[in-house]
């Protein structure tokens, strides 16, 4: 995102904002401040940069304040589920300091999405204060989902290109997220995965006729009980490792390896009803042992718990893939599966869960 | 008639006069409570002489009337027109104009605004 200087972070740069239903509220009702003052320092003293969801907007915008609490968005419990998992009762306390000086700044809330830029990235009003039913994509969805998500779906990571929603639909992100998901109104969740799929390829007013039968050869019933949809129609995507995090004088940072750009199909770590295949996609995640290891000792004590390689819906869908070039690109090689021999050592306990250990069968045709 | 004569004449009738005053001694005091809304009846006997009261009044007796109660304002009494100004601690009035005027004015803001120190970033690789 391009820079913003400090006087145009805090400009209303469009005062007809005064006269709004929003503006007419007063300022100092949502952002406190002192009533009155005449000097800038005594005017600020009080003031709440980031006003608070249910007290500033609750009253008006009642049941999206009260969903919000859940929203993973607001409450990043999907880093609590995960580090949880892998750690010990005993060593949460740290852990929770560790994630709070490095990973909980991720948060977001509501003026983070509909007036500003998220504060993590230093915020600064993106239309004069004017509040944005419909947030801006660059300025706030892609701003924090960048480096993977925006770069698969805008075909950033060349020559990989672009996903076919964005490239050939132009449809921006909350085409597809819809407000009660961002809202944490579809109930709350442990991880951005739990539950079923949402959005979901097949939503109604999407592919929902897409299935056996529709034509295309490889849409058989084996496929689709077998496989996600982005087992076929994603590819080559980014994969992280080794996030390292510390501090030094006060000021918290962190170290990763270089991303690599992988493509690889494994066995469903979320297999449940709502997600029964067999196969999907797996991105490696940028955790390892020794990631909080400045805080202390084995804090990830039970680190094997969840795999290194996760459940993914890559954001860079193509009709047409390498692996859906011919049956042998899956039937006959492991080309694009994980195997053992893709695993660093000190994950091999973490994914034996995922592994793929020789290709599927293949039926004949129709499989 | 003879100075003698007259002169026992006047002291008989001065006894009947001092008999006579004497024998209206019981009739009550002047009250202070009853309020006269007409003027008392005049004495049936002669009232040229007032009865010396027992006590001191307390207040002014009676044929003095006080004005009553029930007495109607002869006109309706006109609310003031203005609202005295408070003297002591005034209501807060929460003033936002302060607040506007400086963030609506990209010139004051470029003036006042401060950039945020950045510490060196330490961080490497992609966020």
């Amino acid at each position: 995102m391009p820079p913003v200087e400090a006087w145009e972070k805090v400009f209303i740069s469009d005062d007809t904002f005064v006269d709004s239903v929003h503006g007419k509220m007063g300022c100092i009702t949502c952002h406190g401040g002192t009533s009155g003052a005449t000097d800038m320092q005594a005017a600020h003293e009080g003031v709440v940069v980031e006003p608070d969801a249910v007290a500033a907007c609750g009253p008006c915008h009642t049941e999206i304040a009260a969903a919000d609490a859940g929203s993973l968005h607001s409450n990043l419990t999907g880093y609590f589920t995960t580090i949880g998992a892998r750690s010990s009762e005993e060593n949460m306390g740290v852990l929770e300091e560790a994630m709070g000086n490095h990973c909980l700044t991720c948060h977001t809330s509501c003026g983070q999405c509909h007036v500003s830029r998220p504060t993590n990235l230093g915020g600064g009003l993106f239309a004069g204060h004017e509040f944005k039913g419909t947030p801006s994509m660059n300025l706030t969805c892609t701003a924090c989902h960048g480096s993977r998500v925006n770069d698969e779906y805008k075909g950033m990571n060349r020559p990989v290109p672009a996903d076919v929603h964005w490239i050939q639909g132009g449809m921006p992100c909350f085409t597809c997220h819809t407000n009660d998901e961002m809202h944490g109104a579809l109930g709350e969740q442990v991880d951005r995965y739990d539950g079923p799929p949402s959005p979901g390829c097949q939503d109604e007013g999407c592919h929902d006729q897409v299935g056996p039968g529709d034509g295309i050869d490889n849409h058989t019933e084996a496929h689709f009980e077998a496989m996600s949809c982005q087992v076929c129609h994603s590819t080559t995507y980014k994969n992280c490792y080794s996030c390292h995090v510390a501090q030094q004088e006060g000021i918290s940072f962190f170290k990763i390896e270089p991303s690599v750009m992988d493509f690889k199909i494994g066995l469903n770590p979320l297999q449940s009803d709502a997600r029964p295949w067999k196969y999907v996609p797996l991105r490696h995640v940028p955790v390892d042992p020794e990631s909080f290891a400045y805080y202390g000792e084995d804090l990830l004590s039970n680190f094997a718990a969840l795999p290194t390689w996760k459940y993914a819906t890559p954001h860079n869908i193509q009709r047409n893939t390498p692996q859906t070039e011919s049956c042998d690109a899956c039937h006959g090689s492991l080309e694009f599966f994980l195997t053992a021999e893709d695993l660093l050592p000190y994950e091999v306990e973490a994914n034996q869960g995922v592994i793929v250990s020789e290709p599927p069968p293949s039926f004949g045709s129709g499989n | 008639m003879s100075n003698t004569t007259r002169l026992a004449l006047v002291s008989l009738l001065l006894i009947a006069v001092v008999l006579g005053l004497a024998a209206c001694g019981n009739e009550p005091e002047p009250t202070t409570v009853a309020q006269a809304t007409t003027a008392p009846a005049g004495p049936a006997e002669a009232d040229t002489a007032q009865p010396e009261p027992t006590e001191p009044p307390t207040q002014a007796p009676t044929d003095t009337v006080a004005p009553t109660d029930t007495t109607e304002p002869t006109e309706t009494p006109v609310p003031p027109t203005e609202t005295p100004e408070p003297t002591n601690t005034p209501e807060p009035v929460v003033d936002d104009s302060a607040c506007i005027t400086c963030h609506t004015s990209q010139e004051t803001l470029q003036t006042l605004a401060v950039e945020e120190e950045v510490a060196e970033s330490l961080s490497e690789g992609e966020g």
